[in-house]
């Protein structure tokens, strides 16, 4: 099935959508908690820890090796997910087992194991209560984590019922007795366990696993063979390191503490136990030679990137999965199974850049997520949409009464969406007419010629030079206004639609244009200033990592939000009072503007001119530059149900107005709100207490 | 690392603490734990049985050793057994008890109703000491090793916490000085 449908058939699961955002909610809420009571030290030390691993991965597995075959362990390598199967299933045939016990391991999931042991007339049993429900429900895990979030509590009784021959109350309290009750004796009889780990000690051959229910205890404490099978990149350096992994693993996963850490390896206490390491390499190491790839392997499995991807959220990992699932799923299912495998649900991925905010160990979830698109056979209105934007936003510039009444016809609606796939019923944005450069003129605003340190460059991007300059003409006075000299960039917009639509190529291309024209006013003391979220995403986050020089990272220090330099610099006592004060204010954070300190910044200058702020983390708002703008479920259909979604939680909070930089996501609120959506320019600058004379 | 560490990650951890003015008191915090729990039955583990036998601590009369209770009696979940075992370590920053043993041992801490642990003051150390400590043991006398964090808990259900999944549904540690 396409993913078109699967997509818009989730879409129609209204209440699943709304558990699922719920659940994601509750998690993120208790994550982010848990993860402060990390310090940056312990997640730098994960991190180089895997990094170091990664470095010499073939001495660790040689080293894995010696210490378990010394240990009296068995430690096989295998290139494949045929080879892993095979050898699992010739290990459990040598010894006799017919009957099987499991731990949840997404590898297992990954080569496709429990059919091939089913094949080979091994009975397995799940022991994870999500997974087995999964299980016997004939399905597949839709999270890493938590297996059976999609199905409902009805869903998962009616299963049980069905499977276990006895009546299961949907409550779940009644479904984990049942389960317990019919795992426990399955689990005490087993003859052999297979788990997953969640690091590999290469010194000793400990394998470490986390679990909550106790199931690995089981798994690893009865049957008299345990056969770990787990990816290569699992190995590190010494136990401590492993430890740490395990503990980092679960601070960002739910915030907790794991109930259980087990540790276990070739060597058992008292008895004469086996041990099985199988290693699986299945493209990983390939991927070690992409220049982006690579850095998956650094995963440590933890869903923290699922919490804030609306898209997931919204279809849940049956659509936007695989054998993996959710943004970093996208990645490893590339690597493992292959490009078109990964692009059959990449495309859900907008590229918000949220994933990558919550990433333990610092992956760019994004930008290997292009690089999967990347290897995607694009249609031509992709390539249109990617290309294009800039192109068309020129276009309205010189022909904005043209085409405004043309936004407004069905018929060229129609068209357009024929040509190029934008959907007929998006909100399109009107175009001003013009361009910044020259309503600047008009208004005898020029460039200043003397850049120095006091001078800043303003970068509008494509929306404001040639969509709507309103925003642009109030960043420039208010700057003007406040003593500094303005210089407006002149050069290519962002093109963040190349990088969403896995144009990593027209993207460096692009970030080296840009890096270069900043660059001479940069070298002279200027400053970069922008407007749009995501044209200070793309100079600080996305060009350094894309074009990896000196001069992009020069830029990227350099860059700030308006309200980031205007609160840096001690200017935010030059606002007085707005006429909006004492109204109710939810501040929308785009998604590129956070992790950053805008969202700080905006907020102060916006309770400086007296609004009462109220903001929350929602994520995406759905519309993400062009992406809601598509046809299709995967576009307008999935934009317009997040939209929905995020729509609805603001309008809980009861404001007057809502404030947002993004210019698009304005585009998106205003679609479902009923009260006025303004940048924070359009507040700000009518409160300037002073004007340059 | 402090034992304040300890308990202050025990507290994020939501697991109960019972800190002992001395190893006498031992038996006074089990026969509570027990009442509180409505265990039918406390279970010790080889360690703690011996050290009373040495007479270096008290434990309730009722209390049985391990050795000598047939596992059969925590087959089911609904066992009413509260184990108390001894830890070898525990791990300040994760408010972890460290616990290795015979294979027995390890299955009735899987098994049990309810579970607590004793930990020595002495005995709680940071990551990079414990990780020293678990290494010397999975070395020389070998695995599992477990680090008991909570009770035994899923969310698999609309993300319901239920307590008891598979193992204890009740942990409690004891720090005797």
């Amino acid at each position: 099935m396409s993913l078109e449908r699967r997509t818009a058939e989730a879409l129609r699961e209204g209440a699943r959508v709304e558990r699922l955002w719920r659940v994601f909610e509750e998690t993120k809420r208790s994550r982010d908690e848990g993860i402060r009571r990390l310090s940056v030290d312990e997640l730098s030390l994960v991190r180089e820890s895997k990094v170091s691993a990664l470095r010499r991965l073939e001495e660790l597995v040689e080293e894995v090796r010696t210490a378990v075959e010394r240990a009296g362990g068995e430690v096989i390598f295998a290139r494949g997910a045929e080879d892993a199967r095979m050898t699992v299933v010739r290990v459990l045939k040598d010894a006799g087992v017919r009957k099987v016990i499991k731990s949840k391991s997404i590898t297992s999931e990954e080569i496709h194991l429990n059919e091939a042991l089913l094949s080979a007339g091994i009975e397995v049993v799940e022991t994870d209560l999500g997974e087995r429900v999964v299980q016997l429900s004939g399905g597949r895990p839709s999270h890493i984590l938590g297996p059976a979030l999609h199905l409902s509590r009805e869903e998962v009784a009616a299963i049980l019922t069905k499977s276990l021959g006895e009546g299961v109350d949907p409550d779940p309290g009644s479904i984990v007795g049942a389960v317990r009750r019919h795992l426990r004796g399955e689990m005490m009889r087993a003859a052999a366990g297979i788990t997953g780990a969640n690091a590999i000690d290469s010194e000793t051959g400990t394998v470490v696993v986390v679990t909550n229910e106790g199931n690995e205890q089981f798994v690893v404490g009865f049957p008299g063979l345990v056969v770990c099978v787990a990816g290569v990149e699992k190995l590190v350096k010494g136990l401590e390191a492993a430890v740490r992994v395990a503990r980092v693993q679960s601070a960002s996963a739910t915030g907790r503490m794991p109930s259980y850490v087990t540790l276990y390896g070739p060597r058992w206490w008292g008895d004469g136990k086996r041990f099985v390491l199988i290693l699986l390499d299945n493209g990983r190491t390939e991927a070690l030679s992409d220049p982006w790839l690579w850095q998956v392997n650094l995963c440590v499995r933890c869903g923290a990137c699922f919490n804030v991807c609306n898209p997931y959220r919204t279809v849940s990992g049956l659509v936007f999965g695989k054998n993996y699932s959710g943004p970093i799923g996208v990645v490893w299912d590339a690597i493992t199974s292959g490009f078109d495998a990964a692009n059959e649900y990449a495309w859900l991925c907008f590229s918000c850049g949220l994933c990558e905010l919550e990433c333990p160990v610092g992956i760019r979830i994004p930008l290997l997520i292009s690089r999967v698109k990347s290897f995607s056979k694009r249609d031509l209105k992709v390539s249109l949409l990617a290309g294009g934007f800039e192109l068309y936003a020129r276009l309205g510039g010189r022909l904005a009464p043209l085409l405004n009444r043309a936004h407004k016809s069905r018929a060229f609606r129609a068209v357009l969406e024929a040509l190029a796939g934008i959907d007929k019923d998006a909100p399109l944005p009107d175009f001003r007419g013009g361009t910044l450069r020259g309503a600047l003129e008009s208004l005898n605003i020029s460039d200043d010629r003397d850049v120095g340190a006091g001078t800043v460059v303003y970068f509008p991007d494509t929306y404001t030079s040639f969509i709507d300059w309103g925003v642009g003409v109030e960043a420039v006075i208010t700057l003007r206004s406040l003593g500094y000299k303005v210089v407006l960039y002149s050069g290519p917009g962002t093109h963040m639609p190349a990088i969403q639509y896995g144009g990593l190529g027209l993207a460096s291309a692009v970030s080296e244009r840009i890096t270069e024209a900043l660059l001479p006013y940069v070298e002279r003391g200027a400053r970069v200033v922008v407007t749009e979220p995501t044209a200070s995403y793309c100079l600080r986050e996305v060009f350094p990592a894309v074009l990896g020089t000196p001069e992009s990272k020069t830029i990227a220090r350099s860059t700030f939000h308006l309200s980031e330099l205007l609160v840096k610099d001690g200017l935010s006592t030059e606002f007085g009072r707005s006429e909006l004060a004492g109204k109710l204010a939810y501040y929308h954070v785009s998604c590129h503007g956070q992790g950053s300190d805008l969202m700080d910044a905006t907020r102060s200058l916006l309770e400086r001119v007296g609004l009462r702020v109220v903001t929350r983390a929602l994520g995406c708002c759905g519309m993400a530059g062009t992406w809601g703008m598509r046809s299709g479920p995967v576009g307008r259909g999935l934009s317009s149900e997040i939209g929905r979604m995020v729509t609805e939680r603001i309008r809980a909070e009861r404001p007057d107005l809502v404030v947002t930089e993004s210019s698009v996501c304005s585009l998106q609120l205003r679609e479902f709100l009923d009260v006025p959506v303004l940048h924070t320019v359009n507040v700000l600058r009518p409160s300037l207490n002073r004007r340059r004379t | 690392m402090s034992l304040e560490a300890f308990l202050e990650s025990c507290r994020a951890n939501g697991v109960l603490v019972d800190v002992l003015r001395g190893a006498l008191e031992l038996r006074e915090v089990v026969e509570r734990a027990a009442s509180e729990v409505g265990a039918r039955l406390i279970v010790v583990d080889g360690a703690l049985a011996e050290a009373a036998d040495r007479g270096e601590l008290f434990l309730p009369m009722e209390a049985r050793p391990l050795r000598e209770v047939d596992l059969e009696l925590l087959k089911h979940h609904d066992n009413g057994v509260l184990l108390v075992r001894s830890a070898g370590a525990a791990i300040a920053e994760m408010g972890a008890a460290v616990l290795w043993g015979d294979a027995r041992t390890q299955r009735a801490t899987a098994m049990t109703e309810h579970l607590m642990v004793l930990i020595r003051a002495e005995c709680v150390l940071d990551v990079a000491k414990a990780s020293s400590v678990i290494r010397g043991v999975l070395t020389e006398s070998g695995g599992p090793v477990h680090l008991v964090i909570g009770p035994s808990a899923t969310r698999d259900v609309e993300h319901v916490r239920v307590l008891g999944a598979h193992g204890p549904v009740t942990l409690r540690f004891a720090v005797s000085p």
